[in-house]
């Protein structure tokens, strides 16, 4: 068993250490706060692989007297790890030195440094202080430039500083470094230091195999929901076909909750697949997605535009038309699919953007029984609902893969006034619609083995989607 | 002349301090300049001054937080000399106790009444030279030895508790110690002042009701004094009284106003023996004695203590200066005019703008009022970034005084050491109020104040981050808030915080 790699995250106070550790280690239960000081002990954070400890990162609290140290260790005269148990042993007892006593210490028991700092302000004398006292600790170091604000005014101005005391530096943004760029910053460390290369290269590629594992997964959800929402029905018995009328609203009510609810489900599967419990609170409040499923402004952003949805529609329609053409072994002339493809175009044309809150209600039916009726609501068969789910899913799976553990502000809310949809699916190629729209065929026709070729089809197309969007 | 303040006045002052910290500072300009404007006769006395807005400011109020004070302490000071003089009765009672059989012991009531009290007297006495030689060091309490060794266990505790908790937690809780610091620096000597009165009454009246009862119980009984020791000589216990009749013995001499060695010996008690041998005269040869006793080392002293707290304190109300940093803004809404720009609207409605800074008008200067100027204190590295001239008029705007000399010193012990600065002088500290309040920076604040006078100004003139091309920006809240709660944990009145750019 290899010794873990330990890396102490340190800095001035309020310059992000801790958002960056939790990107780092994928974990937003790191206390973040904008009040500096906020973190006053050492806190590790473990990467494991297969259980076993590979790296620590060693979320640190933040010098409080850099000029001090520095003066004090100039006139000390020695370096590296004798100099820092020096200034640990003469600081211990000292409550004013407590917070530089506990950021030293685990440097001077070897941990490399990752040194963070906000781009976006200027550089004082108490960073030039805390680069000196690091650049004489002699361990392996980098600077990560974490860009707080969009501000980057002082970007070369860090890079001068950073050139004269650090083995590498990096600009990162701890709020919103995605996949890539963490994958970046690995890449980044691991050619600090040669020693270090075998650990690092072995967590990135697990990394690597991770992400692509958590995107077939939530393609699978996506996928999965899309099953069970466009066959949800809910069926109900009655006594005469009085009553059934004065159930349609509660039925109705009751169908669509059950929609949400199943949206719910899947997309809290995604966020604990991404390892983030705080996300929720985070953006739902504000986005698009605490948009009920069945708003106007759900349905105006997303899904497709009305030529699309036509297009789509077009095909499911000739879809089933194919099938009355089948049984009637091509002597038809492919007259039923051609009428099939006509009347899934005018149903969308005039019908796809229906309002939301008609979902459901043309799908209302009471059938009669012995000594009774049976009132049935669904499934969904408006094509728009289908876009609309898959785009509300493909927006959650990129807002949390975007949305680095660090972050701890709202979102930003998702709105229109050209009416233009702002959706993934509208942006899907003319083969990606296909796909969607003949597993939406599929599931109307109920074939299972039909069915499992078409959602495989369209899982495939959500991971190059997602992956896509991870690149991003 | 100068006005009257009372610990309630005060209660009332720092009240109506508190709530306008929350309120709009445009409105309280406004309101203070109409107050001051509209004062008949100036007084010349800054105390003066506050002291009618004090109750400019209570008129305006159904209740206020000092007449609560008032009420609850005007109990206080019925309950606490009825408290004392019944106990002192109680206990005379108790020592008085005489059946006929065995002697009251002079000994005990001598040692429970007089020596117990001169011991806490000298105590008391104690302490106040301590106090006087470490006078503004710490939180005055009656027995300071003893609080001080409390307080580094306790603040032992407190850093590590301290240490456990989140920073923001953590700086509340010290922001709040920091508070009660600030006001215990600003009128902790009145409050203490107060409760010593306090304490000194109670005990005038434990001493009164003692005389009263031993006076009471001679009239209205039959009471024998006597003395027992296995040690001690008629002789030697003579040699006792007269020395403690030393104040009055030139008055009633001996056999009056203490016994005679003959009544000392005739007043020994041997309990095998009884009483039945001792003569009555003998027995009751020690009553004036123990009145005497109790008068003189009991309540003359007290008596003298609660005149001297009455006058201390008296003299304390009549030295407020208010010149620490809340006293000083509510001086400079007062005396700095507010400059209005009259146009007229489109639609003919005159309007008006109310300019933000304006230099104060001149004032007679109290005493203890501060100079007119300060100071500027600029780090060096920002010698760069900030044009002087520019610099200095913002300084002078938002500060209200004019700069004197402009001083770049570097970070560091060196650059604090190498500060040329007079210890009267009143110093304005350049700070960039998105850097973080570091340890460092509160510990060149307070050394900053070390070098200073005690009640001479220090203001910390904060500057948010500014755009290329720009000198100076507002701040951001949480740079606001977070200055704001660090600087308050440094418990010193005489601070303030200015901010470089009208929020």
């Amino acid at each position: 068993m290899s010794a873990v790699l330990k890396f102490a995250v340190v800095g001035h106070p309020n310059e992000g250490k801790s958002s960056v550790v939790s990107t780092l280690a994928e974990d937003d239960t790191v206390p973040v706060s904008a009040f500096p000081g906020e973190t006053v002990r050492c806190a590790s954070y473990p990467v494991k692989i297969d259980g076993e400890e590979i790296i620590d990162f060693i979320d640190t609290p933040g010098f409080q007297n850099p000029v001090q140290m520095k003066e004090w260790m100039q006139a000390h005269g020695e370096d590296g790890e004798a100099l820092m148990q020096a200034f640990i042993a003469a600081h211990k007892d000292q409550p004013d030195y407590h917070h530089d006593v506990e950021l030293l210490r685990p440097i001077a028991e070897g941990a490399g440094i990752i040194y963070i700092v906000d781009g976006s302000r200027p550089v004082r004398a108490p960073d030039r202080a805390e680069m000196e006292i690091l650049r004489d600790t002699g361990r392996t170091r980098m600077a990560i430039i974490n860009s707080k604000e969009a501000d980057a005014a002082h970007l070369d101005e860090w890079k001068l500083a950073f050139s004269q005391h650090f083995n590498a530096y990096r600009v990162f943004n701890a709020h919103h470094a995605s996949y890539r760029e963490r994958i970046d910053l690995l890449e980044s460390l691991k050619g600090v230091n040669p020693d270090w290369q075998p650990v690092m290269e072995r967590v990135i590629e697990t990394y690597k195999h991770d992400w692509q594992m958590r995107t077939e997964h939530a393609a699978d959800i996506l996928a999965e929901l899309l099953d069970k929402n466009m066959t949800c029905q809910q069926e109900k018995r009655v006594a005469s076909q009085r009553e059934a009328r004065e159930l349609q609203p509660k039925m109705l009510e009751a169908f669509r909750a059950k929609l949400s609810k199943n949206e719910r489900r899947a997309h809290r599967r995604i966020r604990k697949l991404f390892k983030h419990t705080l996300f929720k609170t985070a953006l739902d409040e504000a986005g698009i997605l605490q948009e009920d499923l069945f708003s106007k402004q759900t349905w105006h952003l997303l899904g497709l535009e009305r030529n699309q949805l036509v297009a789509a529609s077009a095909i499911a329609g000739a879809a089933s038309g194919l099938g009355m053409d089948a049984l009637m072994a091509g002597s038809s002339l492919g007259l039923w699919a051609a009428g099939g493809a006509a009347i899934g175009a005018a149903s969308a044309f005039f019908g796809g953007e229906r309002a939301a809150h008609s979902i459901g209600k043309s799908r209302f039916g009471i059938g009669r029984l012995l000594g009774g009726s049976k009132v049935q609501v669904g499934p969904v068969h408006n094509p728009q609902f289908y876009f609309i789910l898959l785009d509300r899913g493909l927006l959650y799976v990129d807002s949390i893969i975007h949305w680095a553990h660090g972050r701890r502000s709202e979102g930003v809310l998702l709105s229109s006034e050209s009416g233009e949809k702002k959706g993934y699916v509208s942006g899907f190629s003319e083969e990606a619609r296909r796909c969607c729209s003949q597993h939406m065929k599929a599931l109307r026709k109920g074939n299972r083995q039909e069915l499992e070729a078409r959602r495989a089809a369209v899982q495939a197309m959500l991971v190059e989607v997602i992956q896509a969007c991870s690149r991003r | 002349m100068k006005a009257p303040w009372t610990i309630r006045d005060l209660v009332d002052f720092d009240y109506f301090l508190y709530r306008d910290e929350e309120a709009d500072g445009e409105e309280l300009r406004q309101r203070d300049r109409a107050f001051y404007t509209g004062l008949e006769d100036l007084p010349d006395e800054r105390s003066t001054l506050f002291h009618r807005w004090v109750r400019f400011r209570g008129e305006a109020e159904d209740a206020t937080p000092g007449e609560a004070f008032a009420e609850c302490f005007s109990i206080l000071k019925i309950a606490f000399p009825l408290a004392g003089c019944l106990s002192g009765a109680a206990l005379a009672i108790g020592l008085l106790h005489y059946r006929g059989t065995v002697a009251v012991n002079v000994s005990s009531y001598v040692g429970v009444l007089v020596v117990l009290q001169l011991l806490l007297l000298l105590a008391l006495l104690a302490t106040l030279l301590y106090r006087r030689r470490t006078l503004g060091s710490g939180i005055p309490t009656a027995y300071p030895l003893l609080s001080r060794a409390v307080f580094r266990g306790s603040a032992r505790i407190w850093r590590g508790s301290l240490r456990k908790l989140g920073g923001s937690q953590a700086g509340k809780l010290q922001s709040g110690l920091g508070e009660l610091r600030l006001k215990n620096a600003l009128y902790g000597r009145v409050i203490y002042q107060q409760v010593f009165q306090l304490a000194q009454a109670f005990g005038v009246l434990f001493n009164l009701g003692a005389l009263g009862m031993t006076l009471l119980r001679v009239t209205t009984g039959d009471l024998a004094f006597g003395w027992q020791s296995t040690v001690f000589s008629p002789e030697t216990v003579h040699r006792i009284g007269r020395s403690l009749a030393l104040p009055w013995r030139w008055l009633w001499g001996e056999g009056v106003g203490y016994p005679s060695l003959e009544q000392v010996a005739g007043s020994k008690m041997i309990l095998k023996e009884g009483m039945q041998d001792l003569a009555t005269s003998d027995l009751r040869s020690w009553l004036l004695f123990l009145c005497l006793c109790l008068a003189v080392y009991g309540f003359l002293p007290r008596l003298a203590l609660w005149i001297y707290a009455a006058c201390r304190q008296a003299r304390s109300l009549r030295c407020l200066s208010f010149t620490h940093a809340a006293g000083e803004r509510l001086y400079r809404r007062m005396t700095t005019p507010m400059l209005e720009s009259a146009g007229t609207s489109p639609d003919g409605d005159p309007h008006t703008f109310p300019l933000p800074d304006a230099s104060p008008t001149p004032h007679p200067p109290s005493p203890g009022s501060p100079g007119n100027s300060t100071l500027l204190l600029v780090p060096e590295e920002l010698a760069g970034e900030l044009e002087a001239d520019p610099l200095v008029r913002m300084v002078e705007q938002r500060i209200g005084r004019s700069v004197s000399r402009t001083c770049w010193y570097t970070a560091g012990r060196q650059g604090l050491e190498n500060l040329d600065m007079e210890p009267h002088e009143t110093v304005t500290l350049y700070q960039e109020a998105w850097q973080p309040p570091i340890r460092e920076t509160l510990t060149f604040i307070k050394q900053l104040r070390q070098r200073l006078a005690p009640e001479t100004a220090l203001v910390i003139l904060l500057n948010g981050r500014a755009r290329p091309g720009e000198s100076f920006a507002p701040l951001r809240d949480i740079d606001r808030s977070t200055w704001t709660q660090v600087t308050r944990q440094l418990a010193d009145p005489y601070l303030d915080i200015a901010e470089a750019v009208t929020p």
